[in-house]
């Protein structure tokens, strides 16, 4: 589905990417941890450019990266992204965050879009809020509606950047709970994520990731028990002690 | 009351309307000329920002008045021959479309950056997410400087008098300047000022109409 190979990237002085190389499945949940500053945000990113690369190369679905223009939408259509700030539309109710993909890229029938959207609402728990504004909801409903927008686009591929990582603690589960049923349904998932416990459960594959190169993949039994890296082990010690 | 009160209410009148129709019609120009600006400044294609940018030096950098004699005296030398009204709303439209160029665009800045990467997110193109997403929001978040803009405005058309267009200022001074001495100074004086807060006063509460319309909860 995704497949990246020696992507490099600078932030100024800064080496954020080192020499990438990453391929995702079809169907299978990648969970990229490490420290903050590792990289691993900005090589989500990468996947739908909004990041833009240096050198290397992205391929998602068997085609490289359009670099611009409505070859790049498209591309990003079928990418679903869920952000760490939620970023609903703060002038669009629920609902029509979540039809406004459907309507204006896959040109679908308001109606259709608005059934589907409400069908959306229903699987993440929050079918009584379709007419409520974004900021109207808490951070854990906002971020299903996002999770529920990405999946109206039905996406080839999920990413998520850090989705609960700006939630209070009770509303973490609710989240993770729509993010796991999607990854048991098959979805194909970047997930970016400092929750060991989702990574344990959901992940087909641990990529952990220090300073901007991947220091570590494997599966999250062998990762968590038995990491084979210094780094890996430094960063296991210090996280999992609470 | 005032000597001749109905001539005087009837020529002010007349120029109040002026007034008004030249403030509303070139502010109309001003709004597309500003939304074409800020197109152009948040475009990715470099030409477009810098011909934004020299747009708004230009127009932002010289008087209003120098404007409107380039355009009244300037151009019908290069053979661009027009009625003074139609240089009035150009000039207006043109000098002010600048303002509301810059104004839209500390809008869009307002604006946090998530929101259009979420438009790009789900595919929408550069002119989808700016016509669905940023600019709804941008707009609302700029009525109210839009709206001083437009009470400016209101006063700005007072100095297309000075190419021959009668509004409420030109209209005043004729009545001032009247060759029989019929009006009173101080009744066209009185006159003229509350003519002028008429017209901001209900502007004003138009503006406020809207504002209270468009408004959201964040």
């Amino acid at each position: 589905m995704v497949s990246i190979s020696g992507v490099n990237k600078h932030f100024g002085d800064l080496h954020a990417l080192k020499d990438i190389d990453l391929t995702v499945e079809d169907g299978e949940v990648v969970v990229l941890i490490g420290p903050s500053g590792s990289g691993k945000s900005t090589l989500c990113r990468t996947i739908n450019r909004l990041e833009t690369v240096e050198s290397g190369e992205i391929t998602v679905g068997g085609k490289p990266l359009p670099a611009e223009g409505r070859a790049l939408a498209n591309l990003r259509a079928d990418v679903g992204m869920v952000f760490q700030h939620f970023n609903l539309f703060a002038h669009l109710t629920v609902l029509q965050n979540i039809t406004l993909g459907p309507i204006k890229v896959r040109r679908t029938p308001k109606a259709k879009a608005e059934a589907r959207a409400r069908q959306l609402l229903e699987r993440v728990g929050l079918a009584e809020k379709a007419d409520a504004f974004p900021s109207q909801l808490s951070g854990g409903q906002q971020q299903r509606v996002a999770i529920a927008r990405g999946l109206a686009m039905d996406p080839k591929l999920m990413m998520f950047d850090e989705p609960t990582s700006a939630l209070d603690p009770e509303m973490i589960n609710e989240v993770l709970d729509v993010m796991q049923d999607l990854a048991r349904e098959g979805m194909t998932m970047v997930v970016v994520t400092h929750e060991m416990g989702f990574a344990r459960r959901a992940a087909n594959r641990v990529v952990f990731m220090a300073e901007g190169q991947i220091v570590e993949t494997a599966t999250p039994d062998e990762f968590f028990d038995n990491p084979k890296t210094e780094r890996a082990q430094d960063f296991l010690a210090k996280v999992m002690t609470h | 009351m005032f000597d001749n009160f109905d001539l005087m209410v009837a020529a002010l009148g007349a120029g109040a309307w002026t007034t008004v129709w030249v403030t509303l019609t070139s502010f109309t120009i001003a709004l597309v000329i500003g939304m074409v600006l800020v197109i152009m400044h948040v475009s990715p294609a470099l030409p477009a920002r810098w011909a934004a940018n020299a747009y708004t030096q230009l127009f932002r950098n010289i008087p209003l008045l120098a404007v409107l004699f380039i355009m009244f005296f300037g151009l019908p030398k290069v053979g661009i021959v027009a009625d003074s009204w139609v240089w009035a709303l150009l000039g207006l439209g043109m000098y002010t479309g600048a303002f509301v160029g810059e104004t839209l665009r500390s809008g869009i800045n307002s604006i946090p950056l998530g929101q259009a990467e979420a438009a790009r997110s789900i595919g929408l193109t550069f002119g989808q997410s700016l016509k669905g997403v940023i600019l709804p929001q941008a707009v609302r978040a700029v009525i109210p400087p839009l709206g001083s803009l437009l009470i400016a405005l209101v006063k700005n058309s007072a100095l297309v008098l000075a190419i021959g267009v009668t509004e409420l200022t030109a209209q005043s001074r004729r009545l001032i300047e009247d060759n029989e001495s019929r009006f009173d100074l101080w009744g066209v004086v009185i006159g003229v000022t509350v003519s002028y807060l008429l017209i901001a006063f209900v502007l004003s509460y138009l503006v406020r109409l809207v504002e209270r319309r468009t408004a959201f909860v964040r």
